[in-house]
């Protein structure tokens, strides 16, 4: 568990160390937030009246601003690190600690993703929350939670979402140990993840055979269904199952991802001799 | 060919207050009015400790740097190289021992036509160029060769041909010897002292190789904390060092040491190093004649053999730098 | 006459810099199809979310799918070629932190020739792709209503350009900058991505200071969302007159001298500072 521990803060570490990094992206981040906010806009101006839309366009903007705010949560790809380690063959120097390897790429994933979260998170939610409203950009702001009840799903959710997102980043990377496989696994994560968490388009927008598709896929419970619970469309009723479905996903991923790369380590070790 | 007065070069460095966000702003003077003329045909050994103000001197001079804007003067090739880049480094060659000027993916050969190319070198010439700059460093074996594969002695002598491709009067040559290995170090020398003797070509060489110094610089420019200190001969350079002179001797049977320094110490000369059958001694040459100090030397000892000589470079270099307190 | 001959060997070093980058590029081809595709894939599901936005919404600021997909694709296809031009300036950060900068300024050769002949990306055709299929499939939805006369084509042509020239010179912009950070900069992505995300949208949906924005400052939508209103017979901005439309992709001018100016700038800081 120390071990376990001492990447973790290992990790954190050299993340939060870029400071200036991550004001320029929480800067990208805002504008991004503002541009698709006003795009958001646009489209609930362009409506024929009478639209029934599943989301006013205040849930839309706030759909959109939490997903700027946990931004560095979402596992877009394979953590950069642990990709190099493989690509270079190192990753042989983690097979011979005395150590779950898995469990190590775990603890690092999730350092990494949450170290730039806790940089990010904080200017961002002031931003969108609070100033937003009080220079008169209140209809494209972030609305409070829904209640206790909303915030405290909301938080549960996002609570779970970290390891998904975690275990999510090693079963991209256990794809790494070849180039080709690696670009392909890459792309084929970063436009599943961008579209079926909901960071592209807001899931409740989208209807018919889409959302029977984004229903079957552990994707929306990184993001969409978070969301849902702070705007009030999912309640505390729905706590419980949210919450083991997200469980079911993680321990689904997990062991997908422990079984594959023990299947490439057995390889590596027959090529290597 | 190069004239260089009262040059001078301030950094602006920025270091960070520890324990604060906050930096402070420091005045770093690297060059403190340099001055020197280089005649074309020459072969010059520009020395000095590591951030004595070499660098910034070849970067001045090739064009890359600007030197500070209120002082001195300087022109290489009758320009001021940092006025008109292009046209000043059409005129110069330059290699950097720790950097490649070629392709790294690339065969060395497609590098220097690409180099020729850009350089403006009319093909037929640049195709001769080449073809006598291959032989010379005995290229063929890997000239199809990615850079990336090359070793490094495969890789310095295609440096020099990538520098040479536009054959220019001048020649910038920074720490060129370093991490080769023996052959490939006397390779680069013989050729370095053919390329000056067979074009003409100036070249200023900097180094921490004393042996490169001594086999290749008639000249030889010191400098320390941004300071000319030495400008002259090796020969020269000696004798402002020390006079220090050094006996050698292979022993036939052992010797005592402290019966030895008892012996040596009030005749003038001092034990520098003994070592199971070999005895260094060093005597102050203005004191002692060569032939006064072998006798006082041999008396105590049986001897097998024997070689008089002067202190050598890398010593001298380090009694020097330690002088001027560098 | 030696400004010319200057001119003409800067473009015959460019194609033959070029040249071979894209030579050697071709000798991986599997991985190089694998990673257009993949760009493909990865820009694709944005056109997707733009099309499953229309099925619910029908159309956006009285524009339809067809005419947002020529933008779109227009927007696309300008980001794609400035992205692939601009590779060596999107490397100032590394060769000024391993000094291989220098090794630039040695060679008699202007250094924005060098930086841009040092790769051109194709694995970047994948956005090119479907940029040219999304303006392609929008523009033959819409061939009917429109007439494309000579003007129009050459006005289209001119936006292409000009849209090009300001991504190339937003990625020169943030090359600049890091003569002074030398780190990356992360937040000149709000300004190169972010414009293409917010060029892709008719301008007119936006707030204010975001029109005046990528009109006056960063003109991506001066030279290509204006030219092609006038081309599909829309209302550009409001009050804004059809020359002014047309006149567009002339923005590219200032805020090119603007950009060079700010090279120029970094470079010297560069020779005097040395790095």
């Amino acid at each position: 568990m120390k071990s376990y521990l001492a990447a973790f803060r290992g990790r954190s570490r050299s993340v939060l160390r870029y400071r200036a990094a991550a004001l320029a992206g929480i800067f990208t981040q805002f504008f991004f937030g503002l541009i698709l906010c006003m795009i958001m806009e646009a489209w609930y101006r362009s409506a024929a009246p009478g639209l029934q839309a599943p989301l006013s366009l205040r849930q839309a903007a706030s759909y959109i601003w939490l997903g700027q705010i946990i931004f560095a949560l979402i596992p877009w790809r394979g953590d950069p690190e642990l990709q190099d380690l493989v690509r270079s063959g190192d990753v042989a120097r983690d097979l011979i600690r005395p150590l779950d390897v898995f469990g190590l790429w775990l603890a690092r994933s999730l350092a990494w993703r949450l170290a730039s979260l806790l940089l990010r998170f904080l200017p961002i939610l002031v931003f969108s929350l609070f100033i937003l409203p009080a220079i008169g950009l209140g209809d494209i702001a972030l609305q409070p939670p829904a209640g206790l009840g909303g915030l405290l799903g909301f938080l549960l959710l996002l609570a779970g979402a970290a390891p998904l997102s975690a275990a999510i980043t090693v079963f991209i990377s256990c794809f790494q140990f070849r180039q080709i496989s690696a670009v392909g696994a890459n792309a084929i994560a970063a436009a599943l993840v961008s579209f079926f968490s909901g960071q592209l388009v807001p899931l409740p927008l989208l209807g018919g055979p889409v959302e029977l598709l984004y229903r079957l896929l552990p994707f929306r419970y990184l993001a969409d269904v978070p969301y849902r619970f702070w705007l009030g469309s999912l309640t505390l009723a729905d706590l419980p199952a949210s919450l083991a479905i997200q469980a079911a996903w993680l321990l689904a991923v997990l062991t997908a991802s422990r079984l594959i790369i023990q299947r490439q380590l057995r390889q590596l070790a027959i090529a290597g001799g | 060919m190069i004239h260089v007065e009262q040059l001078s070069k301030t950094y602006t460095v920025y270091k960070r207050i520890p324990g604060s966000l906050r930096r402070q702003r420091l005045a770093v003077t690297a060059l403190d009015g340099i001055s020197f003329n280089v005649s074309p045909g020459e072969i010059v050994g520009y020395i000095g400790p590591n951030g004595a103000g070499k660098s910034t001197t070849i970067k001045i001079l090739s064009g890359i740097l600007h030197p500070d804007r209120d002082h001195g003067s300087c022109l290489v090739n009758g320009r001021v190289p940092w006025k008109n880049r292009q046209a000043h480094v059409a005129g110069i060659g330059v290699v950097f021992g720790q950097r490649t000027q070629l392709w790294w993916d690339l065969p060395a050969g497609e590098s220097f036509g690409l180099l020729g190319d850009m350089y403006r070198v009319p093909p037929a010439l640049s195709r001769e160029r080449l073809a006598r700059l291959r032989r010379e460093l005995d290229l063929d074996g890997f000239i199809d060769t990615p850079v990336r594969q090359m070793s490094l002695g495969q890789r310095m002598r295609c440096e020099l041909v990538a520098a040479l491709i536009h054959n220019p009067p001048l020649l910038f040559l920074d720490e060129p010897s370093i991490g080769l290995d023996a052959p490939s170090k006397i390779a680069l020398r013989d050729f370095i002292v053919w390329l000056n003797r067979q074009h003409g070509t100036t070249i200023i060489l900097t180094t921490h190789d004393m042996d490169d110094i001594e086999a290749l610089a008639r000249r030889v420019l010191l400098i320390g904390k941004g300071r000319l200190l030495f400008d002259g001969s090796m020969a020269e350079l000696r004798r402002e060092a020390s006079d220090e002179k050094r006996v050698t001797i292979d022993l036939a049977e052992p010797a005592d040491e402290a019966a030895l320094r008892a012996w040596y110490g009030p005749r003038g000369l001092r034990i520098v190093a003994l070592r199971e059958h070999r005895l260094v001694l060093a005597y102050d040459g203005s004191a002692l004649a060569g032939t006064e100090a072998i006798a006082v030397a041999v008396q105590p000892l049986k001897v097998a053999d024997l070689s008089l000589g002067g202190q050598p470079v890398e010593e001298l270099i380090a009694a020097l730098y330690a002088r001027h307190k560098l | 006459m030696k400004l010319a001959a200057s001119l003409r060997h800067s473009l015959f070093m460019y194609r033959r810099l070029a040249g071979l980058s894209i030579q050697s590029q071709l000798r991986y081809r599997s991985s190089l199809l694998l990673s257009i595709v993949s760009q493909f894939l990865i820009i694709g599901v944005e056109f997707l979310a733009l099309y499953l936005m229309f099925q619910r919404f029908r159309s956006f600021m009285g524009w339809s799918l067809p005419e947002m997909a020529v933008l779109y694709g227009l927007v696309n296809t300008c980001f794609a070629l400035a992205d692939a031009l601009a590779y060596g300036f999107d490397q100032m950060g590394p060769l000024l932190k391993n000094g291989n900068f220098d090794r630039l300024l040695l060679r008699p050769l202007p250094l924005l020739v060098q930086l841009l002949g040092m790769e051109v990306t194709i694995r970047r055709a994948g956005r090119l792709l479907l940029g040219i299929s999304t303006f392609g499939w929008g523009l033959s939805g819409l061939l009917p209503t429109i007439q494309l006369g000579a003007p129009a084509l050459a006005l289209l042509l001119a936006a292409t350009v000009a849209g090009t020239l300001v991504f190339l010179l937003i990625f020169l912009v943030q090359a600049a900058c890091t003569f002074v950070t030398i780190e990356g900069l992360e937040f000149m992505n709000a300004f190169s991505y972010g414009g293409q995300q917010a060029a892709s949208h008719p301008l007119l949906g936006y707030r204010r200071a975001i029109q005046v924005l990528f009109t006056g400052f960063i003109p991506i939508g001066a030279c290509i969302y204006l030219p092609l209103c006038l081309i599909l017979g829309r209302v550009g901005l409001p009050g804004l007159p059809a020359w002014a439309h047309a006149a567009g992709p002339l923005a590219v001018l200032p805020f090119g001298a603007f950009a060079l100016a700010l090279w120029h700038l970094g470079v010297c800081r560069y020779s005097s500072a040395g790095g």
